[in-house]
């Protein structure tokens, strides 16, 4: 697995690539991490993954947690309906952002 | 941290400990070497008794023919520890004995100072590797250690896998994959009428994982005692997951309680996979649920209870995403239409029957790709009205 990073608008956006279960979480974790201890406008593109466990689901919540306890923002973007499908089983779709893209995104940075 | 390299020189000659320090200086002023004299077997041995080395120079002639058991024997108590004789040309013979009782290597007299430090240097390098494949090993078995703790952990908080009582027929099952994860079921009857059955799937792997399941598993069977609502127990224990939850670890879960009289079950949903129902002549189904939230993110959840009512020879199966999402050598996953069709083709079968071929079925799809995730399922065939004779 691979996680792409680039800046836009000041806000991070960190594309996983490929697939993140138990064995590639701790890159994607790393990945995140990092990022939210430079910037705390942070957005996720899933446009290039194709399949996420629990442990990746975990990162994007101890991510989002960070970042609400950081007063930063979170921006879950470009999810495919079967990533969706995964966010909305567990329940995470009510407590994290997800937007269709990175255009309707940007206004919930401020 | 570098530590020193601790060598023990053994020779009677006096002469020679003046001149290891005066030749080593540089080295044991910047503390790369740490050394210690002996001039006999006896002070050897007690230098041992306080503390080890990595080196051991010897001079041949001080450890004599019986010293070639004194190394050898030394070479047993510290395997790690390199050893280096000192001979002169006419002890060919003794050198090659030393040599095959376990000395590493040898330099000979008169000592050429640079070949001293050349094989000095060269020992020191071969012991940090081997220390430090010692600490890389000691690592490793620390690790399987704490596999095998957390397999045991994960076993042992399971329930027996069958139950036949009056209309119910109960069969659960967990194929742990390689690295142990943190699936868990559960049943338990709560009155002469009801059996409540648990299905989870602990977020993360290993000890952590197990033992967060423990906690969970505790919660849920106490506080479906205190609770007679499946949604007011999951309320309840995910209030008490959050509070002590420092970890961001969270569980999946299906909390169902089988009513024998109502032929009913009322289940809620924390975020996991919905119950597939089997009735023959039918094609399968997943019960409709809203789907809560996994349980130890969020305390503010409210969750809802749904009543499903059981045909008389329906199956009912809860089990973790282990099942639709066992992948093939390529990748692939085995999917909800695959899982539907084995269900449809064993509708009438028992439990075990149903269950076996099921995972038979994700055997062949798998075709040898090692599986990544727990498969754990709990299935329940509910035949009659008669009530369980079951205290």
């Amino acid at each position: 697995m691979e996680v792409k990073s680039a800046n836009d608008s000041g806000i991070t956006v960190i594309t996983p690539m490929g697939r993140v279960d138990t064995s590639t979480a701790k890159v994607f974790e790393d990945a995140v991490m990092a990022a939210a201890d430079a910037n705390g406008k942070i957005a996720i593109s899933f446009d290039s993954i194709d399949y996420i466990s629990s442990a990746g689901l975990r990162v994007v919540l101890m991510l989002g947690k960070k970042l609400k306890a950081s007063n930063g923002t979170l921006v879950l973007i470009n999810m495919p309906e079967k990533i969706f499908s995964v966010f909305k089983m567990s329940g995470f779709d009510k407590i994290l952002k997800i937007c269709a893209n990175f255009d309707e995104a940007k206004p919930l940075f401020g | 941290m570098a530590t020193s390299t601790k060598i023990l020189v053994l020779d009677d000659e006096k002469d020679t400990e003046d001149l290891f320090l005066q030749k080593f200086r540089h080295q044991i002023t910047e503390e790369a070497y740490e050394f210690a004299f002996a001039t006999s077997q006896e002070e050897v041995q007690k230098h041992f008794e306080i503390e080890t080395f990595d080196i051991f120079i010897s001079d041949i002639n001080v450890a004599g023919m019986d010293g070639i058991n004194f190394i050898s024997q030394l070479r047993k108590s510290y395997p790690l520890m390199r050893t280096i004789v000192i001979s002169a040309y006419g002890d060919i013979n003794t050198l090659r004995a030393v040599m095959r009782c376990g000395a590493h290597d040898f330099v000979i007299k008169p000592i050429d100072f640079n070949d001293l430090l050349d094989t000095v240097r060269k020992t020191t390098k071969i012991v940090a590797s081997m220390k430090q494949m010692e600490a890389t090993t000691k690592k490793l078995s620390a690790i399987s250690d704490e596999l095998d703790v957390s397999a045991k952990l994960q076993r042992s908080i399971l329930p027996g896998n069958i139950v036949k009582s009056g209309s119910i027929e109960l069969f659960a099952d967990t194929i742990p994959a390689a690295e142990v994860g943190g699936d868990f079921y559960d049943y338990f009857w709560l009155s002469e009428r009801k059996l409540g059955i648990v299905m989870a799937d602990v977020s993360g792997k290993n000890v952590s994982a197990a033992m967060f399941a423990t906690i969970a598993k505790t919660l849920i069977k106490s506080f479906s005692r205190i609770y007679a609502s499946p949604a007011e127990c999951f309320k309840n224990v995910n209030i008490t997951l959050c509070a002590e939850n420092v970890t961001t670890m969270f569980v999946t879960a299906m909390y169902g309680i089988i009513d024998t009289e109502k032929n009913e079950i009322t289940y809620t949903n924390a975020g996991h996979l919905p119950i597939a129902v089997i009735i023959s002549g039918q094609d399968p189904c997943f019960l409709e649920c809203d789907p809560g939230m996994a349980l130890g993110i969020f305390e503010e959840v409210e969750f809802i209870d749904h009543t499903h009512c059981f045909s008389p020879g329906e199956t009912i199966l809860m089990y973790t995403d282990g099942v639709p999402e066992a992948a093939d050598p390529d990748g692939a996953e085995y999917d909800f239409e695959r899982f539907a069709a084995v269900l449809a083709k064993n509708a009438k079968a028992s439990p075990n029957a149903l269950t076996q071929e099921l995972i038979k079925s994700i055997r062949q799809f798998a075709n040898g790709a090692p599986q990544s995730d727990d498969i754990t399922t709990l299935c329940v065939k509910y035949r009659t009205r008669i009530t369980p004779n079951v205290v």
